[in-house]
């Protein structure tokens, strides 16, 4: 394939770039590099978060330094993992601590009962067409029943939901064999449905 | 895949969404900026005060140096009644015509000088030249004692009168 130089301006050929020339020019001191990082990666970042603390307010904040510390250790990235892999590593260490706080426990306890919010920064819950079809009621028992999971198959089943990362990359981020997360994700799985099954919602 | 494995994969699809905030790229971007600023700000500001320290130590060290020892000489001041001692007011021993003095670490230094290192003068150090101080002689005025006069003391001899006798 034949490159055409053209006149636009330099931040339209960052769409071209891979992650590592990215994080290679973010090192030599690029914001505008890293901020095309962010602009990649937010969603991913921002999901892991979510999954984490059910929270939209809470997963912003993490998601925002999870970038921040990313930035300050760029130099100690090595490569071993795409920039992806190892960022979403950082947002779900610092989702995970501050889950540990007491502070957190202590917001989370008081809004009990609150489904937690899958929803966009505005709060207001969005209503995606799988919602829509498996109806708002059983989307509501899906959802309690998670909450109610054990944080060790809660947290990989949520992370591995939306399908944009692998197992093994999501392994990565966890920091457990790929092998466990799939049993962990394949026994979140087995036990909802025999719960659901108990609230009528078995197969038909 | 049943239909209850494709709804809950629905219903953990819809819990997992959501793309967070739009403008986290410039939220991170101007937290970046913020961080930038202020330390090498803070950095210049105390290298700068740093220098302006270090200036003023040294012009104040230098202008405060170690002061050189005034010597007796022969026009000295009339007091030779004085009862004090000469190491206690080496400042009266100096004549306003004398010559500048040499560097010596010994009494009558000036207040407020600092002391020279043990040793005594340094070779190395460069010459500083030291206008003569005129120095006024202190008018002490002589004591006057006046004899002490010791009165002899008298003893008299005392009566003394021997007890009487007990009586059974």
């Amino acid at each position: 394939m034949a490159f055409f130089p053209t006149s636009a301006p330099a931040a339209a050929s960052i769409g071209r770039v891979s992650d590592a020339e990215l994080v290679a020019r973010a090192r030599a001191g690029d914001t505008a590099a890293f901020g095309e990082l962010v602009d990649r990666h937010r969603v991913a970042v921002y999901r892991a978060a979510h999954a984490a603390l059910g929270s939209a307010s809470e997963a912003e904040d993490v998601a925002q330094e999870a970038f921040l510390a990313a930035y300050r250790k760029m130099g100690a990235y090595r490569g071993d993992a795409s920039f992806k892999t190892w960022l979403l590593r950082i947002a779900w260490r610092q989702a995970r601590a501050r889950r540990r706080r007491l502070a957190w426990r202590w917001r989370r306890l008081l809004s009990a009962g609150e489904p937690p919010s899958a929803s966009t920064a505005s709060g207001r819950e969005e209503r995606t067409p799988e919602a829509t079809l498996i109806g708002a009621e059983m989307a509501a028992h899906v959802r309690r029943l998670v909450c109610a999971l054990p944080a060790r198959l809660r947290d990989p089943l949520l992370l591995c939901a939306d399908g944009a990362q692998t197992y093994q990359e999501m392994a990565v981020v966890l920091g457990i064999p790929e092998g466990t997360l799939k049993w962990r994700v394949a026994e979140a799985r087995r036990r909802l449905k025999e719960r659901l099954a108990r609230l009528g919602y078995g197969d038909e | 895949m049943s239909e209850l494995d494709r709804a809950l994969d629905a219903a953990l699809r819809a819990m997992a969404a959501g793309d967070g905030p739009a403008d986290l790229r410039a939220r991170v971007m101007a937290r970046l900026d913020e961080r930038a600023r202020p330390p090498r700000r803070r950095r210049l500001a105390l290298a700068a005060a740093a220098g302006i320290a270090l200036a003023v130590a040294t012009v104040a060290l230098l202008r405060t140096g170690p002061r050189p020892e005034p010597v007796p000489t022969a026009g000295r001041a009339a007091s030779s009644a004085s009862a004090v001692p000469p190491e206690e007011t080496p400042v009266a021993a100096a004549s306003p015509h004398a010559p500048p003095l040499p560097l010596a670490p010994a009494r009558g230094r000036a207040p407020g000088a600092a002391p020279p290192p043990a040793g005594a003068a340094s070779p190395a150090a460069p010459a500083l030249e030291v206008e003569p101080i005129e120095l006024t002689p202190l008018a002490v005025e002589s004591m006057s004692a006046e004899p002490l006069t010791v009165t002899a003391l008298r003893i008299e001899r005392m009566q003394i009168e021997p007890l009487a006798e007990p009586q059974p």
